[in-house]
């Protein structure tokens, strides 16, 4: 299969995509990475367009997540599925690792509990363990390591 | 929205109706002027701590909401055959006419303990039980007393004994849970035993060893039982509505009389509570307590020589206990607090961290503090504003919201009528008295 069928058709499947569950992602900036090309475009387990997330501090990821259940309970234990993607490329991050906690600023306090985190694929783990135990704001921070340096991101979440 | 009295929305005759109901207390409000003011801010953050939340179910305990475990529960929390000596029971630590705490500074049970009495109110909505949150459930909190030497100094062997042969108790029993063990087991039962791991050399320890295992299998069986019956009961204590929700109604709906429910000075403590006290932090929510477990920096108390390990100690005591939530005496083993438990885990903080108590029915369980070392509600609020002799932040991550709060006589005063407002219309009487008294 030749480089621009590949492009194409990553494309194509990415414009279609919003709110499935599986999809196929790559973007234009894939063309630029010659040997990335000649691999199978990734397959990533949820569509980071629309999980919630954003961008680590100097934008060199970019981190998607979505919880389960979806809606985040007050005082139960819910997990958290989490795509590491690189900055502007969509791409998954395989050589990352993830570190994740939560505080409440307000209250100088973390969690009770110390979630453990699983790599599941290239770019893609299962944290499992979060709890909020009380409503209010809550900091998650998701700090990614790869080649043994560390970025963080940190998203803010009013637990009603 | 601008509150009590000096609110436009707030029609003239309505004002009427609450200076007849309160009389001076109101004039006062009037006189006072802006202290009754409360910001929209101050009025979002003061109705998080109402309502009160409906009773949270416990799948722990299948037995919690049945109305026979609630009568037999009653009965067992008066019952002083319970304990080793026949002379003590729940109730006298956790008497209702004290708080259901015991006026005393250290629980006093067999001997002295060395922590003290927690109030039983409103003990259903707690997350973690005991000051330092070693069970999970209301009813695996209530074997521990029990048995404990210090404390009830009973045994598990002679309660299934108690079980079996008291024909009352015996048919109560049966009913929740089937048959208790019969004359066979009683009749090869030691008198008492009881695992005491601590106390290798101890009697009851040492007959507790020699039975058989489905021996003890049974008996633990009728203890968990008759802990699950306490719960069931002890579920029920709760303080109910207080002067504080009528006047949190009033300042959501704008209607005087629920205003006039505060005095002028509990008012003023109230703002302080929500704002610059910080109490709100961690006395959070509907309960006034975040469930969580801190260290507030107590002075070391007399004969103390380092601050009680808290929450520390007792996180792995209950991730090691066969009654958690996760163990087999669980009613959920799979349930979300065994979920939870997969989690939990020792953190700095946890040293010395010593549970957040609720507040609600507070003026009724003097003294304070998981040692009892303040006599009165003034003394605690008094620390939290000088931090006198308040043990210096350790490298165990204090709580950084402790500073001084440098606050007047009158602010002192003001936030103890605010906490005395808290005082619930409580449950039926009947759940506060002795059975058939």
């Amino acid at each position: 299969m030749g480089r621009s069928e590949i492009l194409s058709l990553a494309i194509v499947l990415g414009g279609c995509a919003a709110g499935r569950p599986v999809v196929t992602v790559s973007s234009s900036a894939a063309s630029e990475a010659g040997p990335a090309l000649e691999e199978p475009s990734a397959v990533l387990p949820f569509d980071p367009a629309v999980a919630w997330g954003g961008p680590t501090g100097e934008g060199t990821y970019r981190i998607a997540y979505r919880p389960d259940p979806s809606t985040m309970p007050e005082g139960e234990v819910f997990s958290l599925e989490v795509l590491v993607l690189r900055g502007g490329s969509e791409r998954a991050v395989p050589g990352a690792m993830i570190e994740v906690d939560a505080r409440m600023p307000d209250h100088g306090h973390g969690m009770i509990t110390v979630p453990r985190v699983e790599r599941t694929g290239d770019g893609h783990f299962l944290v499992d363990g979060m709890l909020f135990q009380m409503p209010g704001l809550w900091e998650l921070t998701v700090d990614v390591v790869e080649d043994g340096v560390a970025e963080r991101a940190t998203f803010a979440i009013e637990l009603e | 929205m601008i509150a009590p009295l000096r609110a436009p929305a707030v029609p003239a005759v309505v004002l009427g109706l609450a200076l007849h109901l309160v009389g001076g207390s109101v004039l006062a409000v009037a006189a006072r002027g802006e202290e009754t003011a409360f910001s929209d801010s101050e009025k979002k953050r003061i109705l998080r701590h109402t309502p009160l939340l409906p009773l949270p179910p416990d799948p722990t305990n299948r037995w919690a909401e049945d109305q026979r475990a609630i009568r037999l529960g009653h009965r067992l929390f008066f019952d002083p055959r319970l304990s080793g000596a026949g002379d003590l029971s729940c109730a006298s630590c956790h008497d209702p006419a004290l708080g259901f705490a015991d006026g005393q500074r250290l629980a006093r049970g067999r001997e002295v303990a060395t922590r003290h009495t927690p109030s039983l109110w409103n003990v259903a909505h707690h997350r973690f039980f005991f000051w330092d949150g070693r069970a999970d459930s209301l009813w695996a909190q209530a074997l521990f007393p029990i048995e404990e030497p210090v404390e009830m100094d009973g045994s598990r062997v002679a309660i299934a004994r108690l079980v079996a042969t008291d024909p009352e108790l015996r048919r109560d029993y049966g009913e929740l849970f089937g048959d208790p063990p019969g004359g066979d087991l009683v009749g090869r039962l030691p008198e008492t035993a009881r695992p005491l791991p601590g106390h290798p050399g101890h009697e009851d320890q040492k007959a507790w060893e020699a039975m058989a295992p489905g021996d003890r299998q049974a008996v633990t069986g009728v203890l968990v039982n008759v802990a699950k019956a306490l719960a069931a009961y002890e579920r029920r204590l709760l303080s109910g509505g207080s002067p504080f929700d009528r006047f949190a109604r009033g300042l959501a709906s704008g209607q005087a009389e629920g205003l006039a429910a505060l005095s002028p000075a509990a008012q003023r403590g109230l703002r302080l509570f929500v704002g610059e006290g910080g109490c709100r932090v961690c006395h959070s929510g509907p309960f006034f307590s975040d469930g969580d477990f801190h260290d507030v920096g107590l002075p070391l108390d007399e004969g103390e020589t380092s601050p009680d390990p808290g929450r520390l100690a007792g996180l792995r005591q209950l991730l090691d206990s066969p009654y958690n939530a996760a163990g087999p005496w669980s009613d959920a083993p799979l349930g979300a607090a065994a979920r939870r438990l997969e989690f939990l885990a020792p953190r700095s903080e946890s040293y010395a961290a010593i549970k957040t108590p609720g507040l609600r029915n507070v003026a009724l369980s003097a003294p304070y503090m998981h040692r009892g070392q303040m006599a009165t509600l003034e003394d605690v609020v008094r620390f939290y504003s000088t931090r006198e002799n308040a043990r210096p932040a350790g490298h165990h991550g204090r709580e950084s919201i402790l500073q001084p709060l440098d606050l007047t006589e009158e602010q002192i005063s003001d936030l103890v009528a605010f906490l005395e407002s808290l005082t619930g219309e409580g449950p039926d009487p009947a759940l506060l008295r002795k059975p058939g008294e």
